[in-house]
This record gives C-alpha cells, structure tokens and sequence, in this order.
C-alpha cells in the first residue's frame, strides 16, 4: 500500500515538473502566435472573443465554438497580465495533464481487470506508460499548436472519467466531462470534427467491449443518454448553427465535407497525392523525435509492446492489440496495395475527406492507444518477475525516452525557424507600433474593409517583432483589429486570379475596380524591407502557377515598387507609425457597403474596364432573372432617376436603410457587399413584397426592388437581416437554459446531501 | 513417426518458402505488390495448419521484422525497404494477433481472467 502511495506521488511529482517545464522555453516578453489556424488569442482573448461573439453568420461556425474557451484565457491573462505565461500555461497543461490522466487511465484499467493487485507493478507500469505517452506527444508540432492540440490530455481525461462514470455510475463524473467538454470548447466544434471522429467511435467501443465482456458489467445507458442531452444542451450555441449549415444547400459545411470536389479533389486526389510520404509504418511504430530519432533506443518501445503477447493469453492484451493494430492501419493508411485502396474507397462516406491527412487526424488514437497496449504488455511481461527487474526495466524505459525528448524538454521545439524563411525564428516580443496601428483600425467606423499589405500567396499577415523573429499568420488586422481583412490572394475569393492579373498587368484602375467591388475601403501597410526579403516563399506563389520568383510581378517586387504602386492610387494617409501606415481610399472610388448600381454588367471584365464605381455584375441566372423585370445586364446605364441611399448598421447582421425613392417607378437595384447567402432578407414595413433576392458581383447580395409594388413613392425604410443569426440565438438560449438546468440540479442535489448528512 | 518426421519436414520447408518470399520481395523483385504476401500467407497459414502452433510462432515472426525494420531504419529511415519490412510485420502482427485472440477466449486452462 505504502508503494501505492509512492508511485501516486511519484506520478502526481512528474506531473507538477512537466506543467512547469514550458516556462523555460520562452524568455519573459517573447511570444510565438503565428500558424494557419491562428494563435492571438494569446495575445488579447478578450479581443478574440468578442470578435468571435460577433460573427453570428455561416463564417462563424469555423471559431463559434472557441468562444468559452478564449473567455477562460482572458480570465487567466486578466491574473497574470504577460501572454508568455499564458501559454508557458496552456503547453503546461498539455504535457502534464497528458502524462498525468494517462497514467489514471492505465492504472484504472489495470486494476480492474486483475483479481490479485500486485502492489507496485500497475502503479509502475502506469507511470511507464504515461511516460511514454509524453513522449509520443513530444513528436508533434509544437511551434504551431493550436487549441486542436488540447486533444493530447482531453481524450485520455474524457476517456478516463467516462470510464469512472460507466464503472461506478456517479454522476459526478459525468458532470465532469461535462465541464471539461465546456471549458475546452474549441475541441469539440468545427474545427476539430476530424480528431474528435477518429477518438471517441473507437474509444468508446473499447470501454463498452471492456465493461460488458472483460468485467461483465451493466452498462448504464439512461445515464449516457442523458449525459448525451446535456452535453448537446450545453453545446447548442455552436452546434445548432453547424447543423442548420449542414442542412443548408449550398452552405459552408455541406461544400467542405460532402460535395463531388470534397470527396473528390480533397479527398481522393490529395490521398493519391500524399500517402507514400505521410503513410510510414516505421515512423508510428518507433515514434522518433524530431532528435536523436534514428537510434537503437526506439527499439526499446515497440519491443516491450510485443513481447508482451508472448505471455500468457490475456483477454485485455488482446482487445489493446485490435485496436492498436486498426489504429495503426488508419494512422498509415499505406499497408498493402488493397488496404490502400481499401482507404481510398473509404473517401466515398460522406464526410470522410476529412481523414485525407490521416498521419496527423489518427495520431491522437492511434498514440493513446500504443500507450495503453505497450502498458499493459510492460505489467504482463513483468508481473511475475521481481520487482527491481521491473523497476530496472521502467527506469530503461524512461531514460530512453528521456534521452530522446530532452531538446524537446528543453523547447527546443519552440524556439525553431520559420518555413520559407531565411532562418527567421517563430519567437519574437511584440512590436508596440503593430499593437498602436490595430488599436487605431479598432476605432474605425465600420464602413469598409481592409487591404493588407504586402501581399501573400495564401493569406497570412508578416510582421516582425521588435526583438527575435517575425509572425507569420492570420491577419492580425482581422482577429485582433476586428475589421474583415484581404492580407494574402486567397482572401479575395472569387476575385483572386483577377487581382493577380490586374498586378501583373500593371492595371491599377482595375485593381481599383476590384478593391471597390469587394468593399475595401482601407490599406494597412507594412513598409518593412525584412519581410520581403527573408521570406522568398511569400508572397509570390499563385495557386495553380506557382511563381517563386518576385519579378513576376514587378508592381509589388519590393517596398519600393509598393510605393510607386500606392502613388498611383488616391490615397490619403490616416495613420502612419514606425513601420505601419493606414490609408484611406477616395470614397468616390469605393462602393459603399450597401449600394445602388447605375450600370449593370453580364461579367466582372465589363465591370473592371467600365468606368462607373458604383457598377455591378451578375452571373446567367441574375441576368435572368432581371431581365424578367426589364434590367438588362448590358453594360449601359439604368434609366431614369435613381434613388438615394443611406444606411446604418447597428450589428454585424443587420442593416438599417433609408431609401429615397425620388418617385421611381421603374425596378432598380439595392446591393449589399456582404458574402450571399440565401437567408439574407430585406424587408419594407416588415414585408418582403416586391423585392427579390439574387446573387451579384461574383459573392454578394442584392434585391431587385419593384417600387410599384412597395406602393410607396417618397422616402422608404428598409431592413437587411441575417436569417441565420437566429440560430445562434436559439442555441446561446437552450446552452443557457442546459447550463441553468444543471447547476441547479447540483445546488439541489448538494443541499439534500448536506440535509441527509443533518 | 515417419509421418511425423515428414510433416516437420514439410512444415520447415514451408517455412522457409515463407522467408525467400519476403527476401525476394525486399529486392523489388514483385514490385511491392500484394502478390507476395498472398503467397507468403498462404503458405504460412498452411503451416500453422500442419503444426496447429500458437500465436507465438506469429509473434515471434513479427518481432524478428520489427528488429528488421529497426536495423534497416536506424541508418537509413523510413526508406522502401524499411517500410516493405513494416508491411510483413503487420501482418505477421495481425495473424498472430487472431490466433491470440481466439486463444485467449477459447483456452481458460492457459489464460489469465481477463
């Protein structure tokens, strides 16, 4: 017993010294935020979060989720107050709480499988085990974690009290993962469908398979149903509006995850692509860190796992062997011709694309459970044999890993290079000229978008610290400046090849025409020779010809060329600070937010070439339909009057205009620069009679409003609102209602406790 | 006892087969298809037929390629013939990992409670 308690504090030991080892890996002051999926939450949280709560639309549902998640960064940062502690903080819960709920999940499983517990051997190999799943982990991307890293300790957690709950059938746990599941949100929306498809299917099937075959246990499915209520319940704010996106033709989640080109081009042709380089069997058996990878204590690991079955046969080795070994046939997706095509087939259920990169979507299962079977092997092998040689084993274990991981010990990890980059570090004290020009872009009325630049291929902002390196990741501007952003091609959608065209044509009216068209009404730039120097990869590499080289594009070759480039545009500076300058185009030149076009054009080349800036142009099926109420998209000026617009937008979703009609009898135009989608809707006294909704301008929204039909000849009130927006509505009030439900279920239940105690 | 000798015999025999298969798949010889595993297999599952052996022997053969592997990884990596090597251990893996099974649930005599 006394061991018991040794090894428990052993574990707990191990635990508090790997929660406070990211520390050392950044200097006071200095940060590393960049990546793809973006890291400035640890910069302001609070800005993140309520950049997040406003975007109550389709686009929303990529971040919705995080929104409890970054309001408990911003309560931690509103203590601490220094972003270098925060995420010394966030790493520190990864690596110790991964280590140290592992550990809880071998020893649970162990000890309730064995009839005789053998005092230090299931501690031991729990201890092992949770090493070696520390290990593991410590392979991972570490530079660019992102909150779908969280994964490495919330699936054994969750595993772990699911277990209990299952087990003992005390609530308590379930309302702990309940809570978990609440205060992690982030990993259980949008952006983390694949890890948490590929982890909890087969978790669960494991603990329903040890519970009734291995302890011959009930299983308790009234209280899993309604842990399952609850946890939709409290999910729904960003659940409902994932689902009604899902159902939504044409919506964002329907074309990511089931369309021909998903299955197709995401799927199967990025699999066909890439599975001989990801798919390696080796690398996930031995698991080499990123230094001394290639030596014989990698051996050590998989060796252990295996000789285990060369024991007795035991019933719980054989259930850990059938899922380590589909596991391993998922996380290498490369063993044999007809397993390969077996996988590529697999593309075809719905949804499934989202396994296309299945080194990384598996990794976290096919870890957890490798842990687990070479667990159990390591207490099977040695469960009969003296306690030193078991110790003596472990020790060998762990010295092995140790020996492996200790740069990474030591963030090494961390402190790395950018790619693309000439050796530019990832780690870097923010400039204070950076954080003065977003707070100035927080204070600008909101009637235009911003164009950052200098331009990237993806759409990643660049910018230096003041000391160290550079970031490089979604625009700052965006996230933190809480303004919709154009930092790189890609963000300019159905416009990217036009932009890329019009710069390489040296077209500056057309590039005009397309930044008026997309309703940018702001430049943000970065006058830094650094950042077009030391990253030759960016920003010149166009998709689907992929130019390398800067002179492609002479016009935005270097900051001088963006200088000449900015002088020819009419600009008037706004904001100019160190590095960063803010500039504001000719309102004349820029279509308002919500607009009345004057010509109406059949393509965007009609659009960029006339010489109108309140122009727009519809695709076959907006003619079309205009044409049925005498608009023809002909490029010649709509006739007669037009009226006279203003508008107000008291939130992100809604529009409020005052239309002078001037006695107009004739159709005509209203256009809304926002993204198209069908529950837009406009409405005059709260009805929509006479107005249709059709598409414009390649991605926004406009009505053909038919005067005669409004009945009304002078000045109208009209509204454009957000059907969709009522989703997130429903959901914060049911999460709301759950989150009421369930903390006044504990109040009732605790009362009654401390009265039964009386 | 002639029989008996004649079946070792043949099951050794077998055997090796099983091992010249996997070596003249590592030249590149069948390139790297399915076709030697399905011939290697069969003639392995014919063994384990003949000499009604445990997983063990499986295990065994699984553990020989993952020291393969391990020595054809150190200093080259994850290379094609390291990877090939991978693709036998998993089967071998997988084999022994059915007769495990099967015996862990079908033998109480030899097994553990769970």
């Amino acid at each position: 017993m006394k061991n018991i308690f040794h090894c428990h504090r052993l574990a707990i030991v191990i635990s508090i010294g790997l929660f406070f080892l990211p520390f050392f890996w950044l200097k006071q002051g200095f940060v590393d935020l960049g990546s793809d999926g973006g890291r400035l939450y640890f910069l302001d949280p609070l800005v993140f979060f309520l950049n997040n709560f406003k975007e109550q639309n389709p686009l929303g549902i990529m971040f919705y989720a995080t929104i409890p998640h970054t309001f408990l960064l911003f309560l931690i940062k509103s203590v601490l107050n220094n972003s270098t502690n925060l995420i010394a903080i966030d790493r520190g819960i990864q690596l110790s709480m991964a280590f140290y709920v592992t550990y809880l999940v071998i020893r649970e499983l162990l000890s309730s499988s064995e009839n005789i517990i053998k005092p230090i051997y299931i501690p031991w190999a729990s201890i092992v085990g949770g090493i070696v799943y520390a290990g593991f982990i410590s392979t991972i991307n570490w530079p660019v974690t992102l909150l779908t890293q969280n994964q490495i300790f919330l699936n054994p957690l969750l595993f772990f009290l699911f277990f209990r709950y299952m087990r003992t059938k005390n609530f308590l746990y379930g309302l702990g993962v309940l809570v978990v599941t609440i205060v992690w949100s982030a990993n259980f929306g949008f952006g983390v469908t694949p890890q948490i498809v590929s982890f909890f299917p087969l978790s669960c099937l494991f603990l329903f398979l040890y519970i009734r075959i291995l302890l011959r246990k009930s299983i308790p499915w009234k209280g899993l149903g309604f842990l399952t209520l609850c946890f939709v319940g409290l999910h729904t704010f960003h659940l409902l509006p994932l689902v009604a996106s899902f159902f939504d033709k044409g919506g964002m989640i329907r074309g990511i995850y089931l369309s021909g080109e998903a299955i197709g081009k995401r799927g199967v042709y990025y699999f066909d692509f890439n599975h001989l380089d990801l798919g390696k069997i080796s690398t996930q058996l031995f698991q080499p860190s990123q230094w001394n990878g290639q030596t014989f204590l990698i051996l050590l690991v998989p060796i252990i796992t295996l000789l285990g079955f060369l024991r007795k046969p035991s019933k719980l080795l054989a259930l850990f062997g059938i899922f380590f070994a589909i596991t391993l046939f998922l996380v290498s997706a490369n063993i044999t011709t007809i397993g390969v095509q077996f996988y590529r087939m697999l593309f075809h259920i719905p949804g499934f694309s989202m396994f296309r990169s299945f080194n990384e979507k598996w990794y976290f299962v096919y870890a957890f459970f490798y842990s687990l079977l070479f667990s159990v092997s390591f207490y099977q092998l040695f469960v009969k044999k003296r306690t030193i040689v078991a110790i003596f084993v472990g020790l060998c274990v762990i010295g092995s890993i140790g020996y492996r991981i200790y740069p990474f010990l030591q963030g090494k990890a961390v402190n790395t290079t950018h790619w693309q980059s000439k050796n530019v570090s990832v780690v870097f004290t923010m400039d204070p000229n950076l954080m003065d020009a977003v707070g100035y872009i927080k204070m600008l009325p909101n009637d235009g978008n911003v164009l950052t630049l200098p331009l990237t291929f993806p759409n990643y902002q660049i910018a230096y610290g003041k000391e160290g390196g550079a970031y490089v990741g979604i625009s700052i501007v965006q996230f933190l400046g809480g303004r919709k952003d154009f930092p790189g091609f890609w963000s300019f959608g159905p416009y990217q090849k036009t932009v890329f065209e019009a710069l390489q044509k040296e077209d500056v009216p057309g590039l005009l025409q397309v930044l008026s068209l997309r309703n940018i009404r702001y430049v943000f730039r970065n006058t830094d020779e650094r950042i077009m120097d030391d990253f030759p990869g960016f920003p010149y590499v166009y998709p689907g010809e992929m130019y390398y080289a800067k002179d492609v594009i002479p016009l935005i070759k270097n900051q001088t060329a963006y200088a000449k480039l900015l002088s020819q545009m009419p600009l008037q500076e706004r904001f100019q600070k160190g590095f960063y300058s803010l500039y504001e185009l000719d309102a004349v030149k820029i279509r308002p937010t919500v607009y009345i076009p004057d010509v109406l054009y059949a393509s965007v080349s009609g659009a960029l070439s006339g010489s109108s800036y309140r122009s727009a142009f519809g695709n076959e099926l907006t003619c079309t339909t205009a044409k049925t109420l005498d608009m023809v998209c002909d490029g010649s000026s709509i006739q007669g009057i037009l009226p006279d617009i203003s508008f107000i937008k008291p939130s992100n979703t809604t529009y409020d205009l005052t239309i002078d009609l001037k006695e107009r009898k004739d159709p005509f135009l209203v256009v809304l620069s926002e993204d198209y989608h069908s529950s837009w809707e406009m409405k005059v006294d709260s009805k929509k009679e006479g107005l249709t909704h059709i598409g414009i301008n390649g991605y926004a929204n406009a009505w053909i409003v038919e005067p005669e039909k409004i009945g009304n000849g002078g000045v109208i009130h009209a509204t454009i609102k957000l059907g969709f927006q009522k989703y997130y509505t429903y959901g914060w009030i049911i999460s709301g209602a759950t989150a009421m439900f369930l903390i006044l279920g504990v109040l009732y239940k605790g009362v009654r406790k401390l009265y039964g105690k009386k | 006892m002639e029989r008996n000798k004649q079946r070792i015999l043949f099951s050794l025999i077998l055997l090796f087969l099983v091992f010249v298969i996997l070596f003249v798949d590592l030249t590149g010889f069948f390139n790297y298809s399915d076709v030697p595993f399905l011939i290697g297999f069969s003639l392995y599952f014919l063994f384990l037929f003949i000499q009604k052996v445990t997983g063990k022997v499986s295990f065994v053969m699984a553990l020989f390629l993952l020291l393969y592997m391990g020595i054809s990884y150190i200093p080259t990596g994850a290379g094609r013939i390291t990877e090939r090597i991978g693709e036998w251990f998993y089967l071998f893996f997988v084999a022994g990992l059915i007769q495990y099974t099967k015996e862990a649930w079908t033998k109480p005599h030899i097994q553990k409670k769970y």
